[in-house]
């Protein structure tokens, strides 16, 4: 069973590791990346950002648990609806490593980097 | 202490960076946030320990002035003594305080570099370099001032000069996971006003205050095979392979903290909401 996390913020994408333990909350599967380490790799990210004693721990911290209750509290407070749907095949599609990037694609977009 | 500790735990190019508070890399984000994030808990233990050495310095000196009073008349071992350890309580809580303020380095990187990058750490194609350069001077050094206008009066105040920074902080260029090169721009424009007025006891009194515009300047090019773009806000442009969507925002504000980062998640994010996939448009 694949982990039931999902990775990004502008899009969102399935994770695709393999899953390992379910959240003791939520009870999706979820990989090592997709637990969080403040509960002690017993609940999933998105379910540790809604509990106030971790939040108060995290607070100042900027980690993984904290940038998913952001992503859920900007989802809910904007109504931003991400693009989905991008699998590991179509993120590894854009990578250099598998495919001859053009001088043009490398570098920074838009402004002079300087 | 907590903060010599911490700084102890840095490599030498992160020390190196907190001392000539400059920042530029190019780096996968991931490998890149690895980096910045001890950099960010030295400095937020810094701040924490700052207050309190400038209390404990405080304090000190009061009862060291109190102590020699107490103590000198005559000279004892004891009065010595005590008087020795509270000259080195003074010492040491001023120096450290000069030196935690020594690798002090803006706010901007904490509360605004690392929580975007945080957010947006899985959008970005995790094994292509992201190009980030941030000064981590403080917005209101000499090197950034460009005016100092002539003394005023206003109201009660006799005497008020506004002198105005110019603060271009931070800039950053990545590919994301589509396809999209993402790039931004962050200058800071700062109005530092100083008023001083004499009060009804004759004491003279100066207040400073800070008004600060902050220009975000970002740019989206999209891949034409992967997005359709619907209308949007913004300078639009296309070549062959993209869409690019150039947007501008301004924050105004009445202190020298960071902005939120939500100032510029929303413009990115503005430009992905008109996006479509392409497949789908056609």
């Amino acid at each position: 069973m694949t982990c039931e996390g999902r990775k990004g913020f502008l899009t969102l994408a399935n994770c695709e590791n393999p899953g390992m333990t379910p959240c003791s909350n939520c009870g999706r599967t979820m990989c090592t990346l997709h637990l969080a380490p403040q509960s002690g790799f017993s609940t999933c990210h998105d379910c540790a950002a809604t509990n106030p004693d971790q939040q108060q721990q995290q607070e100042g911290e900027y980690d993984d648990t904290w940038a998913a209750g952001y992503r859920s509290s900007y989802y809910a407070d904007t109504g931003y609806e991400p693009a989905s749907g991008f699998s590991r095949h179509d993120r590894s599609s854009f990578s250099s490593s598998t495919r001859n990037v053009s001088e043009d694609e490398t570098e920074p977009g838009g402004f002079d980097a300087s | 202490m907590n903060v010599l500790k911490t700084y102890r735990s840095l490599t030498a190019e992160q020390k190196r960076i907190l001392r000539e508070k400059r920042l530029e890399m190019n780096r996968p984000i991931g490998p890149l946030l690895e980096f910045l994030r001890p950099l960010a808990a030295c400095d937020s233990t810094a701040d924490k320990v700052r207050t309190k050495l400038g209390c404990t310095f405080g304090i000190a000196l009061v009862v060291l002035i109190a102590a020699i009073f107490f103590f000198a008349k005559p000279w004892t071992l004891t009065g010595i003594i005590v008087v020795s350890a509270i000259a080195l309580v003074m010492l040491g809580s001023f120096f450290m305080w000069r030196w935690t303020s020594g690798i002090d380095v803006s706010n901007n990187f904490r509360q605004f570099t690392i929580p975007v990058l945080t957010v947006l750490r899985d959008d970005f194609a995790p094994d292509q370099p992201v190009h980030l350069v941030v000064d981590l001077t403080s917005p209101t050094t000499d090197a950034k001032k460009t005016g100092e206008g002539a003394p005023f009066k206003h109201g009660a105040y006799h005497r008020v000069v506004d002198t105005t920074y110019v603060d271009p902080w931070m800039s950053f260029g990545g590919m994301l996971v589509d396809g999209t090169k993402l790039s931004w721009k962050v200058e800071d424009k700062i109005r530092e006003r100083k008023k001083t007025k004499r009060n009804a006891r004759g004491k003279t009194k100066t207040k400073t205050k800070y008004k600060k515009k902050s220009e975000i300047d970002v740019s989206v090019a999209m891949r034409k095979k992967t997005y359709a773009l619907g209308e949007t806000q913004g300078e639009i442009s296309s070549d062959d392979k993209r869409h690019v969507v150039k947007l501008e925002r301004e924050v105004i504000t009445a202190s020298l903290d960071p902005i939120d980062p939500r100032a510029l998640l929303d413009l990115v994010a503005q430009v992905y909401r008109t996006a479509r996939p392409a497949k789908e448009s056609a």
